[in-house]
């Protein structure tokens, strides 16, 4: 593991996962190279340990799986954003952005006092 | 996969094909980027990481394979267990001992107590016994009251005669040494009425015992003793009361009536006087058993029981005094007293129990929250909720295993202990082993309480996430801890009403033990002697004894042990009592001869002892009285002159008995009984009890007395030789037997309790040691840390106290039929209990109060 790559907090890898299937259902595969790309290689997820949050998510009933035929022809396990995921997925963005902006603030006077 | 619409894929497949489709997904595109297949492959590896990980890690989260993971966390649990070796060992401890003291004393009850007795319908069976009201004490019954009882009573289905256990010693013989023994003699509806079969052979007909055929039945022991088991002894004759007996059968060892001491069986008309008996109106030579109609109960029993009592009262003079109670004979077999104290003992032990309970609940605790990092860190990586509070499970049944099995080994232990201890005096003591609801109480018990006191933590524990783990990083938080401080509390003031009630256990034992018995106990050998073949064997024996180095005065009594209620009437001369029916309360009226009170050291405290001479047939009649009954009698003037005689009239020869002496009270009928109205008699008997006082060695000289009595008449049985202070000990075995249990449950409790004390306190001090070093750092005096934890302990141990107390004086009733001359609120035994628990909780909490005033101040420095 890179030491410029953080470990993702516990709950953020949920959070992610909800906003990428937001659109439309995808695979965890797919899900997979989203993750990279949104996140720029910054953070890093075990590739592995991103299918047991898919199957928390699952079992708590904010994503709906369907196996149907992925583009390259192949059958994949979809993941959907049930009803109950995009409440969930609402009201995490609000809180993160709540605690972002809190922690950004923090921060910042923190700067200004050391510096 | 074309086939898959038919098949219903298992989840696991399905698994496969989800992360297969990830990982070659994955590959493709690294080929096409340019690696090899090979390059491919180890690269995608390497990002997955260990697919079987993910895998383990999906079905937990699908909480399939339950089974099959439990396993994994047990071992999890296990290696969690061992690394903490120090808490395992504690925990585990501390619950055996709960559990080992709970299972013995369950043990104890479930024998002597809840197990039915080993007849047929054992509850509706009954002892109807006669009751004088006046003197309101039990009595034999006569035989002609009986036959009315049976022909009138429609409560009962059966009756059955015997006598009275208290008059039937006999003296049997196998080889040519005879021996002394219990024996009963019982009528022929016995056996049936217990529905009672005989183990080998059989009892004995109702033709047999009419005829009054010479058969006996054995006891297993017995049987055992003299035949070495052997069916052969069916048909087989011994010697009972001088007469050739043929042995029908073998009762088995449960059989124990009318005694649990009773070796042999005989037909009730082998009784001298048999079958006059059963018109005689005015005795006393007989016990009687029912059996209750099925669906009758005791009260309706008793009801009728009066009414005959009151017409029986009307018809005969000699029956205005008595009543009758019916008393089912569980009760009989299990006295009222040893029944409080097993409870008393039972609801003790399960205090202990409850606080070891509390004690490992509050380690588990401190040790989940010691955790709660792991934990969280734990959580974060993808743990599930389930998975985290099964692996604290699993390291709790492995706990409750482990405590569970060595508990019952420690009852075990305990049991044998018991039985060696030898409580000769508790009824049904044979029945107590380790049987199937004793192990089960082990487990059920112990799942329970590791249950209760882990299932707390272990909840909380498992809710903790990561940033919980980080907001919990504040110290002052986890320092509340409520429940913990519960749990102590709970632990204090339980130990606090074990001490009290031990406490006046121990008082009530030490009141009991030095009451003086009336004579001293050490130094006095008792040796039964039986029917010598001449009739001046006593007097040879005393010259031989008394020749003996070290015997120092012989004389000789009617009984020594026998424990008994006055049974002699006796009537002073021109005096009447109408307080009474007009005789005065019975009388203890013993046999005994010169000698006796020298070797009693029994002082004469008026008047003059007995010598040779009163035994010569031409001398006046002269009697010995006791303090109690000259103070009772003749208060205020001298006993001595005054004349009574045995018997409820005046004497028709005018033969009264003159008292020439007054002797100083004993307690001979057992050291817990106050003092009999005792009268003694000049006589030198067949049967009687040698009591020697000797000087120095006691148990040494035993032998030599034997010796000594067997070379005088070969005939005799063998003589019981035994020290008088061995045997009054053994009279004490229940009381000691309670005392004892609750000392050693309270000593436990205390232990618990400042254990408990003292890991509650250390855990705060390691949670606060940031905020010690602070302080310290900001100037506190060393002093104000230890006060700060002292303080703490002793504001729990205050809190248990009172509350213990307070239970003390709930249950205060409960003790008190068990205690003797003692109050159940005796401040001195209160006091006593709150300072051992007061000294105990404060060395607890020194302890972690000086590890926390010795807390570096650099801590913050080095900890953040």
């Amino acid at each position: 593991m890179a030491a410029d790559k953080s470990d993702l907090p516990q709950g953020t890898l949920d959070l992610l996962i909800l906003t990428i299937v937001a659109n439309e259902p995808q695979h965890g595969y797919a899900i997979a190279q989203r993750l990279r790309q949104m996140s720029r290689e910054v953070i890093q997820v075990r590739q592995g340990s991103l299918y047991p949050a898919l199957h928390r998510l699952e079992q708590r009933g904010l994503l709906a799986p369907a196996w149907r035929p992925s583009e390259t022809g192949r059958e994949a396990k979809y993941y959907r954003l049930t009803r109950a995921g995009r409440a969930q997925l609402d009201a995490e963005r609000a809180s993160w952005r709540r605690l972002t902006r809190a922690i950004g603030v923090v921060l910042r006077s923190a700067e200004g006092e050391t510096s | 996969m074309t086939w898959r619409p038919f098949r219903r894929r298992s989840r696991d497949e399905r698994l496969d094909d989800e992360l297969r489709y990830h990982v070659e997904r994955q590959c493709d595109d690294y080929i096409r980027e340019g690696l090899t297949p090979a390059e491919a492959r180890r690269r995608v590896a390497l990002e997955f990481g260990p697919t079987e990980l993910a895998k383990d890690e999906c079905r937990d989260v699908r909480r399939l394979r339950w089974l099959a993971t439990t396993a994994r966390d047990v071992r999890l649990g296990l290696r969690a267990l061992a690394r903490d070796r120090l808490f395992t060992l504690s925990v585990t401890l501390i619950l055996t001992i709960g559990i080992g003291a709970t299972v013995a004393m369950f043990s104890v009850l479930n024998g002597v107590i809840l197990r039915p007795l080993p007849y047929s319908q054992p509850h509706e069976l009954a002892v109807i016994a006669t009751h004088r009201i006046l003197q309101n004490q039990f009595d034999g019954t006569s035989g002609a009251n009986f036959v009315d009882w049976r022909q009138q009573s429609r409560s009962f289905g059966g009756m059955s005669l015997y006598r009275r256990s208290s008059a039937s010693q006999v003296v049997f013989a196998v080889a040519d040494a005879p021996q002394r023994t219990q024996e009963g003699l019982v009528d022929a509806h016995f056996f049936g009425l217990l529905g009672a079969t005989a183990l080998v052979g059989r009892t004995f007909s109702a033709e047999e015992s009419a005829r009054g055929d010479r058969v006996v039945v054995l006891s297993e022991d017995l049987w055992r003793k003299e035949f070495g088991g052997s069916v052969d002894a069916i048909g087989r004759s011994l010697i009972v009361a001088g007469a050739w007996h043929t042995i029908v059968g073998v009762m088995p060892r449960t059989f124990q009536l009318p005694t649990k001491e009773t070796r042999l069986w005989r037909p009730l008309s082998m009784m001298p006087r048999w079958p006059a008996q059963l018109a005689i109106r005015d005795g006393d030579q007989f016990e009687v058993l029912g059996r209750l109609r099925p669906g009758t109960r005791i009260g309706e029993a008793q009801a009728e029981m009066e009414i005959i009592a009151h017409r029986l009262r009307a018809e005969h003079d000699v029956n205005r005094n008595l009543d009758i109670r019916v008393t089912p004979l569980f009760d009989h077999v299990v006295g009222e007293g040893l029944r409080r104290g097993i409870y008393l003992g039972f609801a003790a032990v399960l205090s202990l129990l409850a606080i070891a309970g509390a004690n490992a609940g509050g380690l588990l605790a401190a040790r989940a929250t010691r955790r709660r990092g792991e934990l969280a860190i734990r959580a974060a990586l993808g743990a599930s909720r389930a998975r985290l509070v099964r692996q604290l499970m699993a390291e709790h049944l492995t706990l409750w295993v482990a405590a569970s099995s060595a508990g019952l080994a420690v009852a075990a232990i305990l049991l044998q202990l018991l039985e060696w201890s030898g409580l000769d005096g508790l009824p049904r003591l044979d029945n107590i082993n380790l049987d199937m609801p004793a192990v089960a109480i082990a487990f059920l018990g112990g799942l329970v309480v590791v249950l209760m006191c882990g299932s707390v933590p272990a909840l909380t524990a498992s809710r903790a996430d990561a940033v919980d783990a980080f907001r919990r990083r504040d110290p002052g938080d986890q320092s509340r801890q409520p429940l913990q401080r519960w749990l102590v509390t709970a632990q204090i003031a339980g130990a606090t009403m074990l001490a009290i009630m031990a406490g006046l256990l121990v008082q009530s034992f030490v009141r009991v033990q030095h009451q003086d018995p009336g004579y001293p106990a050490a130094n006095l050998l008792i040796a039964r002697i039986d029917r010598p073949a001449s009739p001046r064997f006593f007097f040879e024996a005393r010259e031989r004894l008394a020749a003996l180095p070290g015997v120092v005065a012989v004389g000789g009594i009617t009984d020594f042990f026998i424990r008994r209620a006055g049974d002699q009437q006796i009537t002073i001369e021109g005096r009447t009592f109408a307080d009474t029916d007009g005789r005065l309360p019975k009388f203890v009226m013993d046999a005994v001869t010169p000698g006796y009170f020298k070797a009693m050291d029994i002082t004469i405290v008026d008047g003059r002892d007995f010598d040779d001479r009163d035994l010569e047939s031409g001398a006046a009649p002269a009697v010995i009285v006791s303090r109690a009954v000259a103070e009772r009698f003749w208060p205020g003037g001298s006993a001595i002159g005054k004349r009574l005689v045995g018997g409820n009239s005046p004497p028709v020869d005018g033969r009264w008995a003159t008292v020439i002496g007054v002797v100083d009270d004993l307690r001979r009928e057992g050291l817990d009984v106050t003092p009999v109205l005792a009268s003694y008699i000049p006589a030198v008997l067949r049967s009687m009890d040698l009591t020697i006082r000797v000087a120095g060695d006691t148990e040494s000289l035993a032998p030599a007395v034997r010796r000594e009595l067997r070379a005088l008449d070969s005939s005799m049985p063998v003589p019981a030789v035994v020290t008088a202070g061995t045997r009054l000990g053994q009279q004490l075995g229940a009381r000691r037997f309670q005392t004892q249990a609750l000392v050693v449950f309270a000593g436990l409790a205390l232990v618990f309790a400042a254990a408990g004390l003292y890991a509650a306190l250390t855990y705060q001090v390691t949670l606060r040691r940031r905020e010690i070093g602070i302080r310290t750092a900001l100037g506190a005096d060393r002093r104000d840390i230890v006060g700060l934890f002292v303080r703490r302990g002793a504001a729990l141990t205050l809190a248990g106290t009172a509350i213990g107390i307070a239970g003390a004086t709930l249950t205060a009733r409960v003790v008190q039929s068990l205690l003797y001359e003692t109050t159940p609120f005796d401040p001195r035994t209160y006091l006593a209990a709150v300072i051992a628990v007061a000294v105990a909780s404060m060395l607890a909490a020194a302890l972690p109060a000086r590890q926390a005033s010795h807390v570096d101040p650099l801590i913050i420095l080095r900890d953040g």
